[in-house]
């Protein structure tokens, strides 16, 4: 992403001590951990614990050691989840529960979070380990009440925003807070970004359930309308989930029983229902308060940098 | 000490554990996590024996109990069909125990412990993996791996707080009592990674190193009180239905 070019030579360190960290002993954990590393992703943690440090007294050693963590605990959560999900695909490539099995899975992804805390082990800062442990836990919990409200219907939008402010937006809160903390950033930064993270999390999430149906398989890796499919409501569905038109294909996606065909008919529906634009705009206002704890921030290439980078969540197509 | 006395200080030692890892739609829908008293047992062998046990000591006990929990219930994920509402639930629990020890050795905070004992859990993850995909040789592999699995946490418990020489006599009390219950079929030790590598040959030979082994540990270890040593005895020997 060229957003991230002033940052390529602290990413491209970090991508190596991401690899390192998880060089096991073990052939399978280290072919299923260099499955998900090399499988991608945005780095958007590392990215945003990068660009909060620079508002402090930047130590690179610190800030990867921060980094690495936060990355390895998401893929940690992704293999598990892919567990959860029963899914055999994520962003194209082969999950390591369909490659080997689910044990396998539980074991490498037990295997990926240990080395996340042998990575931000090294830091002896008490703060630092106490809000990586809340975060984790409420991550945690916000999985939990997801399975609960799987196949209901009866949700509300807060229920909504309060999921996946547990499932995305505090992870990238705390890693922007968890950049700024190392660094020694002032209390008053380190609140800016921490709520910078937060909103950007929010918004990131929503275009995320919104690319979920506006994209095709390719583009995802995996059947557009998973989350449907998977038993969750997100934004744009929970917009027409009252209505009579769509909600045979609600029901029918809950209960296994929606054919492809169908799938596709939905899909369209969804997209020319009008939802996909009423979510779009909670995702803008979700940006523009992103963009607005930033905007008080002191000017430098960082500020730039995170102003692009919300910008650029509120456009992505992938 | 005697005999109730032990036993009350696992009962509030499992209280604790319990009460720190609960989670209420876990405890609704799959109740209470059972803890391993035996583990329990090696685990607090120190304070049985009379060594100081800090609060921070019990706080770090406590996690080490939670890191139990999580392997036990990450352990019955079922191997191929985890789409159940329970089996999701055993996954996210797991998880949530984890971040229960990372939370309570964090309060402390004991960074060193907080390594240590993630490298260990890696290590363990390691090794679950390689007995499943039967990649462990021989039967010095065999014990050694089954060793790390059962008492590796509890080993960097005792490290930590220089408690190293009941580490001895925990790991290979715990291996022991694993491959007892394992020429037994019990149930209880039939975890995911109990591959068919573990051949019954192998389950006979490894009784007999391992209780060999405790024999002299328990010998040597002159520290321990006489009443501990027959409590030892007795969690091996009946299930072995000979004295070592």
């Amino acid at each position: 992403m060229s957003l991230y070019a002033d940052f390529r030579k602290d990413l491209s360190f970090i991508e190596k001590e991401l690899e390192q960290s998880i060089d096991s002993s073990s052939p399978v954990i280290r072919q299923a951990s260099l499955l998900l590393l090399r499988a991608g992703g945005k780095r958007i943690r590392p990215i945003f614990v990068i660009l909060s440090s620079q508002f402090g007294e930047y130590s690179m050693e610190n800030v990867a050691k921060v980094a690495v963590s936060l990355e390895l605990i998401h893929m940690a959560s992704l293999v598990h989840d892919d567990v959860i999900d029963d899914s055999d695909f994520r962003r194209g490539f082969e999950t390591v529960k369909a490659r080997w099995n689910n044990r396998i899975a539980m074991y490498a992804g037990d295997y990926i979070f240990s080395r996340a805390l042998v990575s931000i082990g090294e830091i002896e800062m008490p703060a630092v380990h106490q809000l990586l442990a809340e975060t984790m836990l409420e991550i945690c919990k916000g999985e939990i009440i997801q399975i609960e409200y799987q196949q209901q219907t009866n949700q509300s939008f807060r229920d909504y925003l309060r999921r996946i402010k547990r499932k995305t937006a505090l992870l990238l809160s705390s890693s922007c807070e968890l950049g700024a903390l190392v660094s020694n950033a002032t209390p008053e930064t380190v609140g800016k970004l921490k709520r910078f993270g937060y909103f950007a999390g929010m918004a990131f999430q929503i275009v995320d359930d919104i690319l979920d149906i506006t994209s095709t398989d390719e583009q995802l890796g995996k059947p557009a309308g998973s989350d449907l499919l998977n038993g969750h409501l997100t934004l744009p569905t929970l917009y027409i989930k009252d209505d009579p038109e769509f909600q045979p294909f609600l029901l029918r996606s809950f209960d296994g029983s929606l054919t492809e065909e169908e799938r596709g008919l939905m899909l369209t529906y969804i997209r020319k229902s009008g939802a996909i634009e009423k979510a779009q705009q909670v995702s803008n206002m979700y940006l523009k308060k992103a963009i607005a704890e930033v905007e008080s921030l002191p000017d430098g290439e960082a500020k730039r940098a995170l102003l692009q980078i919300a910008a650029f969540l509120g456009k992505r197509k992938f | 000490m005697d005999r109730q006395t032990i036993n009350r200080s696992i009962q509030n030692y499992i209280r604790e554990v319990e009460q720190s890892i609960q989670e209420p739609i876990v405890y609704r829908d799959l109740g209470k996590m059972p803890l391993d008293t035996a583990k329990a047992f090696f685990l607090l062998l120190p304070m049985l024996n009379g060594e100081d046990w800090s609060s921070k000591l019990n706080t770090s006990a406590i996690a080490v109990g939670a890191v139990h929990a999580a392997f036990d219930v990450h352990d019955k994920v079922d191997i191929f069909d985890a789409s159940s509402k329970e089996q999701q639930l055993m996954v996210l629990s797991g998880d949530h125990f984890s971040g229960i020890h990372y939370r309570l050795l964090s309060s402390l905070p004991d960074f060193l412990l907080i390594t240590n004992m993630a490298e260990m859990i890696g290590r363990i993850n390691e090794t679950k993996t390689d007995l499943l995909m039967e990649k462990t040789d021989g039967i010095s592999g065999i014990i050694e791996s089954i060793i790390r699995v059962e008492s590796g946490c509890i080993g960097e418990f005792h490290e930590r707080y220089g408690f190293s020489k009941y580490s001895k006599i925990a790991k290979t009390a715990l291996g022991l009592i694993w491959f007892v219950k394992k020429s037994m079929k019990d149930p209880s030790i039939e975890r995911g990674w109990t591959s068919q590598i573990i051949k019954n040959a192998d389950v006979d030979s490894a009784i007999s190193i391992l209780t060999s082994r405790l024999q002299e540990e328990l010998a040597k270890a002159g520290f321990l009180t006489p009443f501990l040593k027959q409590e030892i005895h007795r969690m091996a020997t009946p299930l072995l239905e000979k004295p070592i």
